[in-house]
């Protein structure tokens, strides 16, 4: 490539260097760190943007507490009611209702264009699900924990095993923003990630249902304390995905969603 | 080649300063050159040089030595930063003069060099209006030095295929300037 049939003169070395220097200057800015940019984020965002739809949010919680109540009262009034069911019923919830809010994200976007060109100007739609799971999580654990110790001072039941029951919320959260995650940034085919959370769906449905599988939960099987380092792992993969998202922001490659 | 490669991995997973100037420096003054020929003025030449290093750097992890070399991916970006900037409504509006190689002519007499500079200016006014491969066909070609098989592997395309398209884009060239050129 170097024949040269049309010579020019180069610049002077001095202003090469320069050129150079303000390159390299300008395309390593200096990497900030993974909690300055999620709060960055969160500051441009602002919680009003992130959580623009906050009445249907509120809205599915309210349908989700309101079935889950229901489902509680007619499963105690059961005769075959086991304590199992209600670990099973406790990593499905969460999990269920974030699927439920991320669907509501989306079709929103899909059916308004101007919040899609807003927000695409700086962030990208899996940028602001992750924050908005991120968010979502941490408040759902906080929530999850105050109900489930209400639950065991109230209920005075000797079945009922309080560590495994925070233990498994907190790791089911965790497995499931990691799987969501990972399924927002590798699977493309809107159908694929159609088709994957059904999945998921199905699976907590049936864990769900009137079968023997909710002893799969029980302290028995699967001891509180082996909860805590898959919780970990699963907050691991999460942030390792999440960080990968920052990383798209200062290449300014954008996914589409 | 080896150093290349190391420096490419310094930045991709340490964002190493040091291995980015080293890099950059290596391919500036041919990068230089490739856009200088193509633009009206160097202060213009030295922007957008700018911009492709920019761009390939913060790109870079994408970058894939298996598929193509980095000099290879520098082009390829360069090539389609020079399509967009006449491509651009900055460009079509500031009424800039089209690229002209202004040193290429030292030494010739001033009636020569005028003519040559129409000459260039209207096989590049016609090159703009190709579509965007055959642009970069033409540009590799003529700016670049690049042989077919180069282009090709640029590209991503057969070399027969590029022969065929230049061969393609020449005759069009000819023919919108009347057929009288070679």
């Amino acid at each position: 490539m170097n024949k040269n049939h049309f010579p020019i003169d180069p610049p002077e070395e001095d202003v090469i260097a320069a050129q150079i220097r303000q390159i390299v200057d300008t395309a390593l800015a200096p990497n900030e760190s993974f909690p300055v940019f999620l709060w960055r984020m969160y500051k441009q965002l602002g919680f009003r943007h992130l959580f623009r739809d906050w009445t249907e949010i509120l809205f599915t919680l309210l349908l989700f507490i309101s079935l889950g109540i229901l489902t509680a009262l007619a499963a105690a009034d059961q005769p075959s009611f086991a304590a199992e069911r209600a670990y099973a019923f406790i990593f499905m919830l969460s999990p269920l209702v974030y699927l439920a809010l991320s669907l509501l994200f989306f079709v929103r976007r899909m059916q308004d264009p101007i919040h899609e060109v807003e927000m695409s100007c700086t962030y990208s739609g899996q940028q602001i699900a992750s924050l908005r799971m991120l968010v979502f999580g941490a408040a759902a654990l906080l929530i999850n924990s105050g109900v489930l110790i209400f639950l065991r001072l109230r209920l005075d039941t000797g079945t009922f095993n309080l560590p495994l029951a925070l233990t498994l919320s907190a790791a089911s959260l965790l497995l499931f923003a990691s799987l969501f995650l990972y399924v927002l940034l590798r699977v493309r085919s809107n159908m694929m990630r159609i088709v994957l959370g059904s999945s998921y769906a199905a699976l907590c449905i049936l864990l769900l249902g009137p079968n023997e599988s909710g002893s799969f939960f029980s302290p028995d099987s699967i001891p509180f304390y082996l909860y805590l380092p898959l919780g970990a792992l699963f907050a691991f993969f999460f942030l390792k995905n999440l960080r990968r998202l920052a990383d798209l922001q200062r290449q300014g490659g954008h996914f589409s969603c | 080649m080896d150093e290349e490669i190391k420096w490419i991995r310094q930045i991709q997973h340490k964002s190493d300063k040091k291995a980015a100037n080293a890099l950059v420096d290596r391919y500036y003054r041919e990068i230089y050159g490739f856009v200088r020929k193509q633009t009206s003025n160097p202060e213009l030449a030295l922007d957008l040089t700018q911009e492709v290093f920019i761009s390939a750097l913060q790109s870079l992890r994408g970058f894939d030595g298996s598929r193509a070399s980095f000099r290879t991916w520098l082009y390829r970006i360069a090539s389609n930063r020079i399509v967009d900037h006449y491509r651009s409504a900055h460009y079509r509006y500031a009424g800039q003069s089209p690229p002209i190689a202004e040193d290429w002519s030292d030494g010739i007499d001033f009636t020569l060099e005028v003519e040559r500079r129409d000459e260039a200016q209207q096989v590049l006014d016609a090159a703009q209006r190709l579509e965007p491969t055959a642009q970069l066909i033409f540009r590799l070609k003529f700016f670049a030095d690049c042989t077919f098989s180069e282009i090709a592997g640029l590209l991503k395309l057969s070399e027969s295929t590029v022969k065929s398209k230049y061969y393609a884009l020449i005759r069009k060239i000819q023919h919108e300037l009347g057929g009288d050129r070679s």
